[in-house]
């Protein structure tokens, strides 16, 4: 009898662990590219969300009596606009750039504290989740972004007032703000660390701090305006939580506290914010000018420099955002000078930009262009933003349409053009694909016109008073054909960015394989593969100049040899 | 094959640099992120105070195990 014997074949195949799944590699990664996209995929999801904020409460204003909207949910729209463009984009925007870029810059390997820069991000996300998901209860932020006390207070049981005739905001919707801010704290405060160690220890040999590049400069300013300015909001939003739920009555006249503590600790921290969202964009054009300039940056320590100033400036102009709460006439004469003389070291760097360009080859490439727009539209909000360090005329326009136009020229004109120059830049580095330029072009051109349109008509509403964050208006103010127009305007800069969004999806499916220094750059982070590998560099680079790649290329007109810094 | 063993010898000190230089894996970042967020929802959700109780111990348990991970 034939007897069958069956051999199975002893499997040696195990279980694949979760780290080493493609989603278990970026649930779990520690690398600061990987980082750095994840960073920068989140903050573009949120400036949809954002955009989407942004064309409702356009929409709801694009013709007096506008009834798209109620006001209860026009009020959180509004909050939730600012709250996520600044807490939810700019900054994560900004910090997935640095996150990606600075440590190849510098010639590191990775962050300092890789589990640090991992957590950082998550609590950025789930932060971000954490605040969104406020619509889900119908009860988002809805008091604006600065949250002024006492109209956050909760009220008393079976009241509206805080026993001061002031509303309150008896849902849970400042709750939201305050844990949220705190959450995204804590992660701007790892990252910050993180930065901070990253560029004052990992530097490659040789790169001195006067060889740092420029964009790694102000990331570094804007991780030391974030350690010391977040403490201030830190305090008032846990004071805050403590008036709502604990009884006690820091920002309540009429129990004996201060409404005005909440607005000095607030713009304590709210205005180096602005400089926060703005500095690390300086950085960027300072990068993407040169190298489509065909020269050094022009005036490099004044322009390193003037951002220090503006660091320590911007703890001394806070209450410009409080001349209208009565201040004594000692504090408005000194907010008012520190706020003009901010616009030094600012105008410095213009003028230094501008200096850069002068006789340059100029290259008008997708980067340049952004670059150049960041010029333009930041001039605007910084001229208009000096008009209001003027004490009389702050009073006039202060809570207007002209106060937003300031801030938008500042911060979509200025931080959303260099975030774009930024992009366009690197795109090729991290993905090893060139956007498409044609696109990019459309793209920069509707920018351009929408920011105009949207932003330069709110400057003449604001001086004809309409007020900010009103809901609706009659329509015999003479501000229909203004609203109209910028509503029009929004909806260009909406149609701007579907386009960036195809030029996305379109170069990552099919577009231009790029070689790795298709810029010609003269920075570390184009000397290394393009898509860098996860330890960056084979060998640590040695610089001996401010363009060591420029240096590399160039042996013999390296800047080592002609110039000493 | 000449030239394939000479690649492999090329390749080889980068794979050996990566595995030394690169980051470990970490799954504490994203738990105790997610425990602190926990954490909040529960403060949003008091009285109830389940869920804050449930996301402390999560960031306990999250500190503590981000601690003792071997590097």
């Amino acid at each position: 009898m034939a007897t069958r014997t069956i051999t199975e074949g002893v499997s040696i195949a195990r279980r694949r662990r979760l780290s080493e799944t493609y989603i278990g590699e970026w649930l779990m990664t520690t690398d600061h590219k990987k980082l750095g996209i994840m960073y920068m995929i989140t903050a573009f999801f949120f400036f949809l969300v954002g955009g989407v904020d942004a064309l409702l409460i356009r929409t709801q204003l694009a013709e007096p009596n506008g009834k798209v909207l109620s006001p209860e949910v026009y009020n959180q729209i509004f909050t939730m606009h600012a709250i996520t463009m600044i807490f939810l984009f700019v900054m994560p925007m900004l910090t997935g750039l640095g996150n990606y870029i600075v440590p190849l810059m510098i010639g590191a390997r990775d962050m300092a504290f890789p589990r640090l820069n991992a957590f950082g991000y998550w609590v950025v996300l789930f932060g971000g989740l954490f605040l969104t998901s406020s619509f889900l209860f119908g009860a988002a932020p809805n008091d604006g972004w600065f949250a002024y006390a006492p109209l956050t207070e909760l009220s008393g049981p079976g009241t509206t007032s805080c026993g001061n005739a002031v509303m309150c905001t008896p849902g849970p919707n400042m709750d939201f703000w305050a844990l949220g801010i705190l959450m995204l704290g804590i992660s701007s405060i790892a990252g910050s660390v993180n930065f901070v160690v990253t560029i004052l220890k990992l530097r490659a040999p040789g790169m001195t701090i006067n060889r740092m590049p420029l964009f790694t400069w102000m990331t570094l300013i804007t991780a030391f305006l974030l350690l010391f300015s977040l403490p201030s909001v830190t305090m008032a939003s846990i004071l805050l939580l403590l008036d709502r739920h604990l009884g006690t009555h820091f920002y309540v006249a009429g129990w004996g506290g201060d409404p005005l503590l909440w607005q000095h600790l607030f713009w304590s921290f709210g205005h180096p914010e602005v400089y926060i969202l703005i500095l690390p964009a300086f950085g960027i054009i300072s990068e993407v000018l040169p190298v489509f300039s065909r020269k050094p940056i022009f005036g490099y320590t004044f322009i390193a420099w003037s951002g220090v100033a503006i660091g320590f400036l911007s703890f001394t102009v806070w209450a410009h955002h409080m001349f209208a709460v009565g201040l004594p006439l000692v504090a408005q004469a000194f907010f008012a000078t520190s706020t003009t003389l901010i616009a030094i070291p600012t105008a410095v760097k213009i003028f230094n930009w501008l200096g850069t360009t002068w006789g340059g080859k100029l290259s008008f490439k997708p980067p340049m262009l952004f670059a150049l727009g960041f010029i333009a539209m930041f001039l605007i909000g910084g001229l208009n933003g000096a008009a209001l360090a003027i004490v009389p005329f702050d009073y006039q326009v202060t809570d207007t349409y002209f106060v937003v136009a300031h801030l938008h020229y500042v911060l979509f004109g200025g931080t959303v053009f260099g975030i774009f120059a930024g992009i366009f830049y690197w795109f090729p580095k991290i993905t090893g694909k060139m956007l498409n330029e044609r696109l990019a072009q459309v793209q920069f051109w509707l920018m351009l016109i929408g920011v105009n349109l949207t932003f330069f008509p709110m400057h003449i509403m604001g001086l004809l008073g309409m007020p900010r964050r009103i809901y609706t208006y009659p329509g015999n103010l003479g501000w229909n054909e203004l609203n109209l127009l910028a509503t029009i305007g929004a909806f260009t800069l909406g149609i701007a960015i579907l386009v960036f969004i195809w030029n996305f999806i379109i170069t990552l499916r099919s577009g231009e394989v790029t070689s790795t220094d298709p810029w010609d750059a003269f920075t570390l982070e184009w000397d290394t593969d393009t898509p860098p590998k996860p330890y960056n560099f084979l060998e640590i680079p040695i610089v001996r100049s401010r363009r060591p790649f420029y240096d590399k290329k160039n042996p013999e007109t390296a800047d080592w040899k002609s110039m000493t810094h | 094959m000449i030239e394939d063993q000479d690649q492999h010898k090329k390749d080889a000190p980068n794979e050996a640099m990566e595995q030394v230089i690169r980051p470990k894996l970490s799954y504490w970042p994203i738990v105790l992120a997610a425990s602190l967020t926990l954490t909040l929802v529960g403060v949003i959700l008091m009285p109830h105070a389940i869920v804050f109780w449930v996301g402390v111990a999560f960031v306990i348990v999250s500190f503590i195990g981000w601690g003792l991970e071997r590097r």
